[in-house]
């Protein structure tokens, strides 16, 4: 509102309308003032011509009809019936005779009715202007011509009657001319009649003022009866929605229109009311729903937390408590699910002859789905692999068995191994496993085995097969499971199989327990805050390499 | 993931960006395929060029894809691995059953 332009307010709208209402009325009173004014002075010119017509017609020609020709100067002289009337004279057109005695001027008085003439004058005599026009068209028809002249004393109006030389006066003037000279009257405004005018001029002045001071007045009365009042139920209005008072209300009082729209506007008001109640009433609803819904949430994942931490116990039963105890190989191990429930397994177990069984699988995805095929895996292995058969057959049976049981794109790799542990001879099976490493801790050889199976469980992709691996003393196996080499930094770098085998490297002096700790350190310096992905299982077995070598 | 597809030589080649990792990413990986056969499209090349990781689960949907593929008839091969994915493909012996291809252009010529 206060943005906007003053003439666009309806303070402004009036003051605009007021203005040209003001306008429009000058010019309206200007010209019925100059038309009035035109009116007046062409109406007393005309009563003028109208009273010098008759004096000439009723006064001066009977006079010049009795034959007293002579007598019409002093009339005209002393005639001062018609105010502004200038001069009468007559002006010679011939010669004309002039009578001179007493007689004659009675005659005059008495067919005037009144004694206006008491003593005999010649009246001043002149020639007709030879080149005026006027006179001569007076001349020309022998009539009355009457013409306005403009001198320095303002407008003058002047009348031509024509001296036509009658029969009556051949007796006197002759027969053989018939006008015989011009009267000519002059005549101006006189002081009444502009005054009459002036006070003409001064009422329209007075009426324009007063239509003025009408309209500033109407104006006055708007602002303060209409726009001010509008301009107080919205700053109320504004006031209520700003402070968030809508239990006010817009204060009533005047009984008109305003009061109408201060109405509509609380009635407006009282409904918001309603509708802000209604909507709080619903948010404290909704807000007592969630927090209902997030109690029964909460009791529902406590519930599914508890059972996976009692599945969690189960599973780690599922993992060696100890490893079995023999003078030429020393077991130790990692397991760090990613999850409550991890999808990676280790075992070993002893089998007759001096065998070993050493059994590292990781099922495919983790949580819960991973760790019910690392269930099933360690049910199969318990029963199929403490027979004695090549490491291939088991994998080949647990894998049948696996692929019935899960879903086409669950599998598990694994590396299962039957260890001779006096001669150091190893048949395995490495079926889609990372393929584990053998460092010797003496000399620093690094060796890798050779993978010769596909995915487990998976039908058409679990073909198999044994290889054999000689341990010389001081071999250290590590076999694991991608968690570790999959475990990424923040730029998404992997830790790799290349800087385990570096780590692994590094750490061949140590035992096998502070070696493992050295490659969990390792993966954590490389991933930092970055979380596991994947659950990292780590099984060592050192061959004849007991304790730590300088 | 993001997977564009394109036809060369009626070979239908799935340029795949991004990790094959997450549920949504296998989702859409085994969806992309399946459209393909849906249209009919038998002959698939799978553009390892830009995919830096692909964990288990990922692996057992390219290989169930793979079995997808040879029971309506089709050929499902895959180029440019990375080191580390060829490595994988080598030890989890997948190479054995799906064809792997230096680069695209030796994987679409494979199929004339």
């Amino acid at each position: 509102m206060k943005s906007h332009s003053f003439f666009r307010t309806l303070k402004g709208k009036a003051a605009l309308f007021v203005l040209a209402l003001s306008f429009i009325g000058v010019l309206t009173l200007a010209g019925v003032a100059m038309k009035t004014t035109r009116s007046m002075q062409e109406e007393f010119q005309n009563e003028k011509v109208r009273l010098i017509d008759d004096f000439v017609m009723g006064t001066l020609t009977p006079i010049m009809l009795a034959g007293h020709g002579d007598m019409m100067s002093e009339v005209m002289n002393n005639y001062k019936g018609i105010q502004g009337l200038e001069k009468i004279e007559i002006v010679r057109v011939n010669g004309i005779e002039a009578f001179a005695d007493g007689e004659t001027m009675n005659k005059v008085n008495g067919i005037l009715g009144e004694k206006r003439f008491s003593r005999r004058l010649k009246s001043p005599r002149q020639a007709v202007p030879p080149d005026d026009p006027h006179f001569a068209n007076a001349l020309g028809t022998g009539g009355k011509v009457v013409y306005t002249r403009q001198t320095d004393n303002g407008k003058m109006v002047e009348m031509l009657f024509p001296i036509i030389n009658m029969e009556a006066c051949h007796g006197c003037h002759g027969a053989d001319h018939r006008i015989r000279g011009v009267l000519l009257s002059t005549f101006t405004m006189t002081k009444e009649d502009k005054h009459l005018i002036n006070d003409m001029l001064l009422l329209s002045v007075i009426g324009f003022i007063v239509m003025l001071a009408t309209s500033f007045g109407a104006l006055i009365f708007f602002n303060t009866m209409v726009a001010n009042r509008i301009t107080g139920i919205i700053r109320q209005v504004n006031g209520i929605v700003r402070d968030n008072r809508f239990d006010a209300r817009i204060p009533l009082g005047s009984s008109d229109e305003l009061d109408e729209l201060s109405i509509a506007f609380n009635h407006f008001i009282a409904s918001v009311e309603l509708y802000r109640q209604a909507e709080e009433q619903e948010k404290e609803r909704l807000e007592a729903t969630v927090l209902e819904r997030t109690k029964e949430l909460r009791e529902k994942n406590d519930f599914i937390e508890a059972d996976l931490m009692v599945a969690r116990r189960i599973q780690q039963k599922l993992l060696p408590e100890k490893f079995p105890e023999n003078p030429n190989i020393l077991f130790h191990s990692a397991y760090l699910p990613c999850l409550h429930l991890g999808g990676d397994y280790y075992d070993v177990f002893e089998m007759p002859n001096g065998h070993m069984g050493v059994f590292i699988a990781d099922a495919s995805g983790h949580g819960s789905s991973a760790a019910l095929i690392v269930a099933i895996v360690k049910s199969l292995l318990s029963t199929i692999g403490m027979d004695i058969g090549s490491p291939s057959y088991v994998v080949q049976r647990i894998s049948k068995i696996l692929s019935r049981l899960t879903p086409d794109d669950s599998f598990c790799t694994l590396f299962y191994a039957v260890l001779n542990t006096k001669t150091g001879w190893m048949a395995y099976s490495l079926a889609g496993h990372p393929p584990p490493v053998v460092v010797n801790r003496h000399t620093g050889v690094v060796r890798l085995l050779e993978p010769n199976g596909g995915l487990v469980g998976i039908f058409d992709f679990d073909r198999f097969d044994d290889s054999v691996f000689k341990f010389e003393p001081g071999d250290r196996l590590f076999a694991y499971t991608d968690g570790i080499t999959e475990a990424a930094n923040k730029n998404r770098e992997l830790f790799g199989g290349r800087r385990l085998i570096s780590v692994l490297e590094e750490t061949r002096g140590l035992e096998a327990a502070p070696a493992i700790e050295a490659v969990l350190a390792a993966m954590k310096s490389h991933t930092g805050d970055e979380p596991l992905t994947d659950d990292v299982a780590l099984l060592v077995m050192d061959y004849q390499s007991n304790g730590k070598i300088a | 993931m993001k997977i564009s597809s394109r036809t060369e030589n009626g070979v239908t080649i799935l340029e795949l960006l991004g990790n094959i990792k997450t549920l949504g990413d296998m989702e859409e990986f085994s969806s992309a395929i399946q459209a393909e056969l849906d249209r009919k499209n038998l002959k698939l090349l799978l553009n390892f060029q830009e995919v830096g990781f692909v964990n288990s689960s990922g692996l057992g949907r390219l290989v169930l894809a793979s079995k997808k593929v040879s029971e309506v008839g089709g050929i499902m091969k895959v180029s440019g691995l990375a080191q580390d994915l060829d490595e994988l493909f080598t030890f989890t012996r997948l190479k054995e059953k799906i064809a792997v291809f230096k680069n695209e252009a030796e994987g679409i010529r494979s199929f004339q």
